[in-house]
């Protein structure tokens, strides 16, 4: 009986073992089984002429932010892809755009990123910089920047001579309107109003109803739009140059603090603390879909998601400027796009797929502008041509290509961010005067900037 | 059997006594999964994390050794930790009475001998279930927005509606409100320790003259002492860690009024990509949280009362 107890005590036991070792290691040995297919098959594709035509079976992950819009097409322009290649699978892994970035980050560093991913141009000096993640696409003939423009080519999809990033949509910064909110108030679309006509009106519309304002904006909105345009509007580039300096003054950012200061302090703006509980998701702000806010801040890209969330029209208009501005102050580039593991094995396959995305008519009519703007100059007269993309978004990027710059890459340097950002929010709550706050940044980022530089 | 040898051999002093049974190994195979679960789950992220903080680790690229660079970062030029640390135990001060005495109090009235009480007890411990969710914290967040359905109500009675979330000081009330609510593990524990307390200390004190306060006071509490003592531990424990509501409700804002440390660690390793800094923030952390619970353990002496005199401790 004691030998019987044993024995099953044993069984029981290494059951319990094997189970939390195959639980653990199971999906590793799965991944490699398929990795080790799939380099075999890779190879196989890249000796063919035409990559993701092999008969060989390829399963290829592929990654990306978004809505619900966006998600559905891409995955309608997956099924037409392995509709026609059957030997390859696509696996989807798509989300909202929080913890994105951080998943990202995770996954390349783990080595378990996918094979192709949405990226954001931001993002390559950080990630490339510190180690080689991101394929070069310029190796892979498959995939065709033809239609891209030179500007966004050098501008954003290049780091240190590579192609890293295939840009999906171009754009800078406009301001949408509820048209409505608009014809109430009596706000201009057509005129590119100074900062202290803007601020007039916004003390005006306030005035006459407590509960509505100009506008809104997060703490991303200030920090990452508003804050680096009016200063850029002063000096007329972006606020780092290329060899980690400052372009500006310090009188400069306090002009551009202090406006900030005043959106709050005459009702422009909607309550800092109001607007923070939708940092990042101002369409779902309550007030702007009840027509009591007339005016966001945003990208290009971000008007489906705006469109979508208010019943009135939905109009655009270019942002206010200084007095004597030397440039719209407005960052256009390209801002999102694709790129592809380094340590993919499927490269091949995923170049073709990542070409017919976007340099396919077919792809380029299931997509439509859900994965923003399109850059590509092909696709943008096409759908325009066949009427697929909206008047308005045009107008959307017309206005904000006008005057523009292009902000360098130590601009949007995270730490940098981080920097304006928590002096911002200390400044909105009267912790600090824009005076002071301006002369702590430098203070700050002079640092930063010394230490970026020497780690170059 | 073995056991018995061993007594055996206890006579005979030339033979070397064993300290386990010859048995010893089968336990080892038998916690052997929870055993490479806690190596490689834990230690090993304790082990590695530790060495991270003495680096500049990236989650991008490896770091090289610093010393104790990070470490003097975190108190002479980061701004934000001692001010992140002081919210944090500020909402710990908070957070941790409030929620035992919520839930001792709520335990207490389901202790009585109602009509459906398990009803109830079922009811009252739902929050718990749901509570450390994200979807809640949305939830709340929406809730407590300044045109949410909690001022909304307020409005209807005429009361003040304040700015719960864009206020830095309502918006940490509005975390332990939250937290609060959580009160059904605590209330668990503390029903099971109010159907221990004999009945007859009771009725020997309502003999006595004892009102029903001092019976509460000399009694209940006394007796339920260790329960308390254990909720009031855990629940401090992970007051200090707490991540999901700052995170999810207001993103450690407004003015970094709900920054507190367990968001700031996350922020410094995966948006700032700062692992070894990271690490060091999450070792102080892990310093402070065992510093306040050898205190506590050492006041316990004072008062927790156990039955069998704490042979255990």
């Amino acid at each position: 009986m004691r030998r019987f107890k044993r024995i099953t005590g044993v069984c029981l036991a290494a059951g319990m073992a094997a189970g939390l070792i195959s639980g653990c290691g199971g999906g590793t040995a799965a991944k490699t089984t398929t990795s080790a297919a799939a380099t075999t098959k890779a190879e196989t594709a890249s000796q063919s002429s035409q990559s993701g035509n092999s008969s060989d079976k390829v399963t290829l992950r592929m990654a990306w932010w978004g809505g619900d819009a966006r998600h559905k097409a891409l995955l309608a322009t997956i099924d037409a892809y392995t509709a026609k290649h059957p030997n390859v699978s696509i696996e989807a892994e798509y989300q909202g755009y929080d913890g994105y970035y951080e998943k990202m980050m995770t996954e390349l560093s783990s080595g378990t990123a996918p094979d192709i991913f949405q990226f954001h141009a931001n993002w390559v000096p950080d990630v490339q910089g510190a180690d080689h993640y991101l394929a070069d696409l310029s190796k892979f003939p498959v995939v065709d920047y033809s239609q891209l423009p030179e500007t966004i080519i050098e501008g954003s999809d290049t780091y240190k001579g590579e192609r890293v990033l295939y840009s999906c949509s171009e754009g800078g910064q406009v301001m949408y309107v509820n048209t409505d909110v608009a014809s109430k108030f009596g706000i201009d679309l057509t005129k590119n109003y100074t900062w202290d006509e803007w601020l007039q009106l916004g003390k005006s519309i306030h005035e006459q109803d407590p509960d509505t304002y100009l506008m809104t904006a997060d703490i991303d909105v200030l920090n990452r739009l508003i804050l680096p345009i009016a200063v850029s509007q002063q000096t007329g580039t972006s606020m780092v140059d290329a060899d980690y300096k400052m372009t500006f003054s310090e009188e400069q950012l306090t002009k551009a603090l202090q406006l900030i200061a005043d959106l709050y302090d005459t009702g422009t703006c909607e309550p800092y603390g109001d607007a923070s509980v939708f940092v990042g998701q101002m369409d779902q702000n309550n007030k702007w879909i009840n027509g009591q806010i007339g005016v966001l801040l945003d990208i290009v890209g971000g008007y489906a998601k705006y469109k979508a969330s208010i019943t009135s029209e939905l109009g655009a208009m270019a942002i206010p400027r200084f007095e004597g501005a030397k440039c719209s102050g407005v960052d256009f580039s390209g801002d999102m796009g694709y790129s592809i593991n380094d340590k993919s094995k499927n490269k091949e396959v995923a170049a073709d797929f990542l070409n017919y995305m976007f340099n396919d008519p077919e792809a380029n009519s299931i997509l439509l502008t859900n994965l923003g703007y399109p850059a590509s100059k092909e696709a943008q007269s096409t759908l325009a041509a066949a009427g697929k993309i909206d008047k308005v978004q045009q107008d959307a990027a017309a206005i904000s290509e006008k005057d523009a710059i292009k902000y360098t890459s130590a601009s949007n340097n995270t730490d940098l961010e981080t920097i304006r950002k928590n002096d911002l929010q200390e400044m909105i709550y009267g912790e600090m005067t824009p005076e002071e706050t301006a002369k702590d940044i430098i203070e700050q980022y002079t640092d930063t900037l010394n230490q970026m530089k020497s780690a170059k | 059997m073995d056991i018995r040898k061993g007594k055996e051999n206890q006579s005979a002093p030339a033979v070397k006594v064993r300290k386990y049974p010859r048995t010893w190994k089968w336990g080892l195979l038998f916690i052997m999964p929870w055993l490479v679960g806690f190596l490689l789950l834990e230690a090993y992220p304790l082990v590695m994390s530790l060495i991270y903080s003495f680096t500049d680790f990236s989650i991008l690229k490896s770091g090289k050794f610093v010393g104790i660079q990070n470490y003097v970062k975190l108190f002479t030029s980061d701004r934000y930790f001692l001010k992140s640390l002081g919210i944090t135990i500020k909402y710990t001060i908070i957070s941790v009475p409030c929620k035992v005495a919520f839930a001792l109090f709520i335990a207490m009235i389901l202790n009585m001998k109602l009509k459906g009480i398990n009803f109830f007890r079922t009811v009252y411990y739902l929050p718990s279930i749901m509570g450390g969710s994200v979807a809640i914290a949305i939830l709340w967040r929406f809730m407590f927005m300044s045109d949410g359905i909690i001022n909304k109500l307020l409005g209807t009675l005429h009361m003040p509606q304040p700015n719960w979330l864009g206020d830095p000081d309502t918006a940490l009330a509005t975390m332990v409100l939250l937290v609060v609510w959580q009160f059904g593990s605590s209330m668990v524990l503390f029903l099971g320790a109010l159907k221990n307390v004999p009945t007859e200390l009771y009725e020997a004190a309502a003999v006595d003259g004892a009102s029903k306060p001092r019976q509460f006071f000399k009694i209940t509490l006394p007796m339920i002492s260790p329960i308390i003592f254990f909720n009031i531990m855990m629940q401090t424990i992970n007051a200090l860690q707490e991540f999901t509501s700052p995170s999810i409700i207001t993103n450690g804002g407004p003015n970094h009024g709900t920054y507190l440390l367990g968001l700031k660690i996350y922020e410094d390793a995966f948006k700032n990509l700062k692992m070894g800094y990271a690490s060091a923030t999450s070792w102080v952390l892990f310093a402070i949280v065992l510093v306040i619970t050898v205190l506590m353990f050492k006041t316990s002496d004072a008062w927790v009362f156990y039955n069998d005199g704490g042979l255990d401790s």
